[in-house]
């Protein structure tokens, strides 16, 4: 394929059809439509549907629809934000995507750091990934935030925030993701080769931290003892993440690189590395809950979230992957244990994030569950299923990763394995 | 201060008491009669009192003692156990003069109602607390000037058409009686329509099916209401009145410990085309006055007798012939007129600033903190207002606050009865067939057969009357009523909460959902009233929740004629 | 100035007078979900015998809020007093102190498109002889907001005299909204649970002065 020769990088020559209506990308764009109807659902439903506004509309007496708007308001429920569960499918969805992605790109950093070449020479098509997903989590949670009023965040910032200092840090880790791809496909080499290190050790750093913020935006409600005392949340978050960032580079490996001869070799060293931590995980999954308190543990391991917790989170996140790679055999089993952890690992933020707001606040006295009135009853479990508008933009967010990906392999060829050094 | 709470829900009156004592409902008069069997023979009644302020006790003593209205024999009869009978008579009357049986609210229970409120009084009244502080008071009112208007006579005339239905049928009758009378056909002389003002007597009264028929029947029904009520909407002429925001009311006078006077001022004018009462009568009366006079001249033979003699002008003017003459005033003017004539300009100035008024209002009136209102200082409360005897000085007794309220309630005083004083035998009663002294009778009480319940009816603090059945700022807090049965029954029926279950009686059935609890005795279930409009007009109202009167069945307590609200024998089933 | 409110809640009938109150005084989105103010109510038996306890709710507008310490975009803030508001017009929804907020005193109100939640009537009840539209309202005295820095307050001299508890103080918010003891003994055993602190205001004011010194800089005028 004919290239241009830009600061550096080699860029394909291609036509924009061939850029932007690719296979790859028709299919990244059907799933930004799900986006686009999920997002135009949850706005319509959160600030302009009639029952969000019925209380002042009640000005005008004779209007029948502003009637039944009322009616709704006061029979129904109204808005979209569950006052009890204000976390909910957007949190999951962006805990899962970026603490994916940047795993991946943390592991790429650890790989090359411990000279395992063969993830080395695909490093490219790994931190590409990586950062699409870092992307992903983003967009959904944009759709989630009033971007209106984002540039608050830059005026009267709340500097001891965590919530606040995924600013700076993704303001940071971005560009610093990016140079550090631009570094894989630069020809540059020399100067890529002195930079190589002290960027690398940088970029551990900046994922150290990146976990350590995102631990400490749960860490800091205390009123959640689920995520206040799940021990270490760091490593948690940081094992957990590999454990599916392992998987997402099986799958990657597969669809890019199962014609090559590294296949077998690439795929073996991910079955290893995905062997260590899914065992990691597993004693973490054990003593985990000993400290947690007995509350939430309780609903996860015994109530009414059990039934998720074993079958779509245990089984499929460690027993299932453990017996596929346990042994060394062909490429495949570490192909199935990677989609099972890719599928394993969201229902695990599921279950943390749902499961850190399952056990009501309502127990304020200590004498049992408030209810708001008599005709109700008291309720030990809070739980309001996913509306459809952010499925369909979780959904879509898989969109996200598709089109950035498939964008720079298409520009960059990220794709091919690089020789490193 | 010690509240008991006799009911067989435990409400949030109940929460609030120091003892909860559960009950049958219906048996109450038993209970009574059985404290004031232990207060007499146990002699912790207030003996000086007595002799001093009643007349006939030793009649009703033996009445007592020979019925043998004993707290074992009360027990088996309304549940609640002896010796929590016993203690409450030995703790009411230890606290006595300042001890108070709650004469209760809401139209009557059962049969025996009068018999109930009676033995209620007279217990009290064994204890002394009758016009002193801490019992029951009477209060003062303050006048208000008159504003008079004459009034028609007519011949033909015929007394209300249920004055026979009870022994005592008061001046506003009895609304099921009358109704009844009406919808079967029993009624002595046609009638063929009705003015509604403000009330809803298809949701307010028992047994709404007859009340439909009832409408349906006459030829002219008229409802003047600031809603689209159930009865509005079975209405041949909705006369729309405006709310109490855009009009004036008439100036009151609020009798009590505290009188005071109030009124109620517009402050918008009306919207639409509602208007004031006042004016939509007066605008009636206009078109028909002279009508029905030609009508009257042409029948009433006491009027074509005067008109022999008196030009007919003046006649139908100065005998109120001219209906709209009592209406001619707006009601402002009207107000004006009753309150200057008693307190003068200055002291309406005050009423229109303030709202309320009363003598010396702004020396007394002293905001203490935000939670506490001083309005009238101690010593000037209208705490006992009956006449003295001769031989004791109000003023010494009754107005110096240093005075033992036993002392006061040991004073000789003229009561507002036949005799002066407190009667426990009622002759008048016993001519018209009424049992003088409250006896209770087993064949007046409704058992409850087996897979039955009673059903009672009450409200909740939020809600008034069925006034509020629209007013979406309460039902977002409560959305609509409940079906309160006992738990233990409810699981043996496998009805959880929530469920939706059928109430059938014999007068009509409901849906409604169910909310089983501890807080209600066995074989009774309650729900609130104020629910269950069919009125398409009312868009939070329609079809929500369950209307208590559609299955209450129309019984009357024969002393008065007021309706019966608690005696509805009903089945449940899940649905 | 720092502005607590006192709940003297065995007084409490359930009338929803409060809830009213708050909501039209505030203009609060029509919703039964949208409750600033609330009364938490838990009933069952006691051997057999039925009872209700009854507990007025609200934000406790606590002096180390974890609200206002998650919030980016300071939206949650610390006005006059100590009392904890939002801007609606900086709020990003980010519903972070919904979740930190141990008490559900929070929701999203949807026409103002933020986080709302109590705000002790401030447009209202900081003028001398003012109080907040659920105090007025109240028909059986529960409620008494005032200074905790004045010592002639009425909530001060209320606190003075009686014992008192707060919600949740294991979680270490120092919550403001104090819960009277009830002199009635049946319903104190009933109402109040054996792991809960019971204060008195000699032993509780020092230690509120002193988290008021601590964070009071951060509280805007």
């Amino acid at each position: 394929m004919e290239k241009i020769r830009f600061a550096g990088l080699d860029i394909n020559k291609i036509s924009i059809v061939q850029l932007l209506l690719n296979k790859t990308m028709l299919l990244g764009y059907v799933l930004l439509v799900f986006a686009c109807i999920g997002i135009y659902e949850i706005f319509d439903v959160r600030y302009f549907s009639a029952a969000a506004n019925a209380h002042a509309s009640g000005l005008n007496p004779t209007d029948p629809a502003l009637k039944e708007a009322m009616r709704l308001a006061v029979f129904g429920d109204v808005g979209e934000v569950n006052r009890n569960i204000p976390w909910t499918l957007f949190i999951v969805n962006y805990m899962y995507m970026i603490y994916t992605g940047s795993g991946v790109i943390f592991l790429v950093a650890l790989a090359e750091l411990m000279n395992f070449n063969l993830i080395a020479k695909a490093a490219a098509g790994f931190m590409v990934i990586g950062i699409s997903m870092v992307f992903a989590g983003l967009f959904t949670i944009a759709t989630d935030l009033n971007m209106l009023n984002m540039v608050w965040m830059v005026l009267t910032p709340n500097l001891n925030a965590g919530m606040w200092l995924m600013l700076p840090l993704y303001c940071t880790y971005i560009p610093f993701v990016l140079f550090e791809i631009y570094l894989v496909l630069t020809h540059k080499r020399e100067w890529a080769k002195r930079l190589a290190l002290p960027i690398l050790v940088l970029s551990i750093g900046v994922d150290l931290v990146e976990y350590y913020i995102q631990a400490k935006l749960f860490s800091m409600n205390t009123a959640r003892h689920l995520w206040t005392e799940f021990p270490f949340l760091t490593f948690y978050f940081i094992i957990s993440a590999f454990v599916s960032s392992l998987g997402i580079m099986g799958i990657i490996s597969f669809f890019a690189h199962r014609s090559k001869a590294e296949y077998k070799g690439l795929m073996d060293l991910i079955r290893r590395a995905m062997l260590f931590f899914v065992s990691l995980l597993g004693l973490y999954e054990i003593f985990g809950y000993m400290t947690v308190d007995k509350d939430w543990a309780f609903l996860i391991l015994f109530g009414p979230f059990r039934y998720v917790y074993f079958t779509g989170y245990i089984f499929l996140t460690l027993a299932l992957p453990f017996l596929c790679i346990v042994k060394a055999r062909q490429p495949i089993f570490t192909l199935v244990a990677s989609i099972s952890v890719v599928v394993g690992g969201f229902v695990g933020r599921y279950l943390f994030v749902y499961g850190g707001n399952a056990n009501p606040m309502s127990n304020r006295f200590g004498l049992g569950y408030e209810k708001y009135d008599f005709y109700a009853l008291s309720k030990s479990f809070n739980y309001v299923a996913p509306h459809l508008g952010e499925i369909f933009i979780v959904v879509g967010s898989v969109g996200v990763v598709m089109v950035i990906y498939k964008l720079f392999d298409t520009l960059f060829s990220v794709n091919e394995l690089r020789e490193h050094h | 201060m010690k509240l008991v709470v006799v009911d067989p829900r435990f409400t949030n009156t109940a929460m609030h008491a120091d003892t909860y004592v559960p009950i049958r409902p219906g048996t109450d008069l038993a209970f009574v009669l059985a404290l004031t069997y232990v207060a007499i023979i146990d002699q912790v009644y207030n003996r000086s009192y007595v002799a001093k302020n009643f007349v006939d006790f030793d009649k009703y003593k033996k009445h007592i003692i020979e019925s043998e209205y004993t707290p074992e024999w009360a027990e088996k009869i309304t549940g609640v156990p002896a010796a929590t009978i016993c203690k409450i008579a030995h703790d009411f009357m230890a606290s006595a003069p300042q001890a108070v049986y709650y004469q209760g609210r809401r139209t009557t229970w059962s049969k025996n109602d009068f018999q109930l409120r009676r033995a209620m009084a007279l217990f009290t009244a064994l204890g002394g607390g009758i016009d002193v502080k801490g019992g029951i008071v009477f209060g003062k009112k303050l006048p208000l000037g008159e504003h008079t208007t004459t009034a028609p006579m007519y011949a033909n005339a015929k007394p209300r058409i249920d004055k026979n239905l009870a022994a005592v049928v008061g001046a506003t009758g009895t609304w099921v009686g009358w109704r009844n009378m009406v919808e079967e056909g029993k009624s002595p002389y046609p009638i063929r329509g009705m003015f509604v003002y403000k009330q809803n007597p298809m949701l307010s009264v028992p047994n709404s099916a007859k009340t439909r028929t009832m409408f349906e029947k006459m030829d002219l029904v008229v409802v003047i209401d600031t809603m689209p009520s159930d009865t509005a909407m079975l209405a041949d002429v909705i006369l729309p009145e405006c709310t109490y925001l855009e009009r004036e009311d008439p100036v009151q006078s609020f009798a009590g410990i505290e009188p005071s006077i109030a009124i109620r001022e517009k402050v918008i004018e009306p919207m639409y085309e509602s208007k004031p009462v006042n004016e939509i009568m007066r605008g009636l009366a206009q078109k028909l006055s002279k009508p029905l006079w030609v009508i009257t001249k042409k029948y009433d033979e006491d009027v074509q007798e005067e008109l022999e003699d008196t030009a007919e002008d003046e006649f139908y003017e100065e005998n109120g012939f001219d209906l709209a003459e009592p209406f001619m005033h707006d009601q402002e003017e009207t107000n004006k007129h009753m309150f200057v004539e008693k307190y003068g300009e200055e002291a309406w100035g005050v009423l229109r600033e303030k709202g309320v008024f009363y003598p010396n209002m702004l020396t007394y009136f002293k905001k203490i903190d935000n939670n506490t209102y001083e309005y009238y200082p101690k010593d000037k409360k209208f705490y006992s207002v009956l006449k003295l005897e001769e031989e004791y000085d109000p003023v010494a007794f009754l107005h110096d606050i240093c005075v033992n309220p036993v002392d006061v309630a040991d004073l000789k005083r003229s009561f507002n009865t036949p005799n002066k004083k407190v009667e426990c035998f009622l002759g008048s009663m016993a001519a018209k067939g009424v049992d003088p002294m409250p006896v209770w009778r087993d064949e007046e009480y409704v058992n409850v057969p087996v897979g039955k319940f009673k059903f009672i009816t009450g409200r909740h603090a939020q809600f008034t009357q069925n006034a509020t059945q629209n007013n979406i700022m309460l039902l977002e807090l409560m959305r609509e009523n409940y079906l309160w049965i006992n738990d233990k029954e409810a699981e043996a029926l496998n009805i959880q909460f929530g469920d939706t279950v059928e109430v059938t009686s014999r007068v009509g059935h409901v849906r409604i959902k169910a909310y089983p609890t501890a807080k209600i005795v066995p074989q009774t279930v309650f729900y609130i009233h104020g629910f269950g409009a069919k009125s398409e007009g009312l868009t939070f109202a329609h079809r929500n929740g369950a209307s208590d009167n559609e299955i209450i069945e129309d019984t009357i307590e024969p002393v008065h004629g007021c309706a019966n609200m608690h005696e509805t024998l009903v089945s449940i089933r899940r649905v | 100035m720092n502005y607590a409110m006192a709940l003297d809640y065995q007084n409490c009938i359930n009338c929803k007078a409060c809830e009213v109150a708050c909501k039209e005084e505030n203009g609060v989105q029509l919703g039964a979900d949208k409750q600033r103010i609330w009364i938490g109510v838990v009933e069952g038996t006691i051997f057999g015998k039925p009872f209700a306890n009854l507990y007025p709710s609200q934000c406790n507008h606590c002096i180390d809020a974890p609200c206002v310490s998650v919030c980016p975009t300071n939206a949650s803030h610390f006005a006059q007093g100590g009392i904890v508001k939002v801007d609606a017009h900086k709020c990003i929804l980010c519903k972070g102190c919904m979740e930190a907020c141990p008490y559900d005193a929070r929701f999203v109100d949807d026409t103002m498109v933020a986080v709302d939640k109590c705000t002790f009537c401030d447009h209202r009840s900081l003028v001398e002889g003012g109080t907040t539209a659920c105090q007025a309202t109240c028909p059986t005295k529960v409620r008494t907001f005032g200074d905790l820095d004045d010592e002639n307050s009425d909530i001060v001299k209320l606190l003075k005299t009686k014992r008192f508890f707060f919600q949740k103080e294991y979680t270490g918010t120092l919550p403001k909204l104090f819960y009277i003891l009830p002199n009635d003994e049946t319903y104190a055993k009933q109402s109040v649970s054996h792991n809960t602190i019971i204060h008195t205001w000699e032993e509780i004011k020092p230690m509120y002065d002193q988290a008021r010194n601590r964070r009071s800089t951060e509280w805007r005028k």
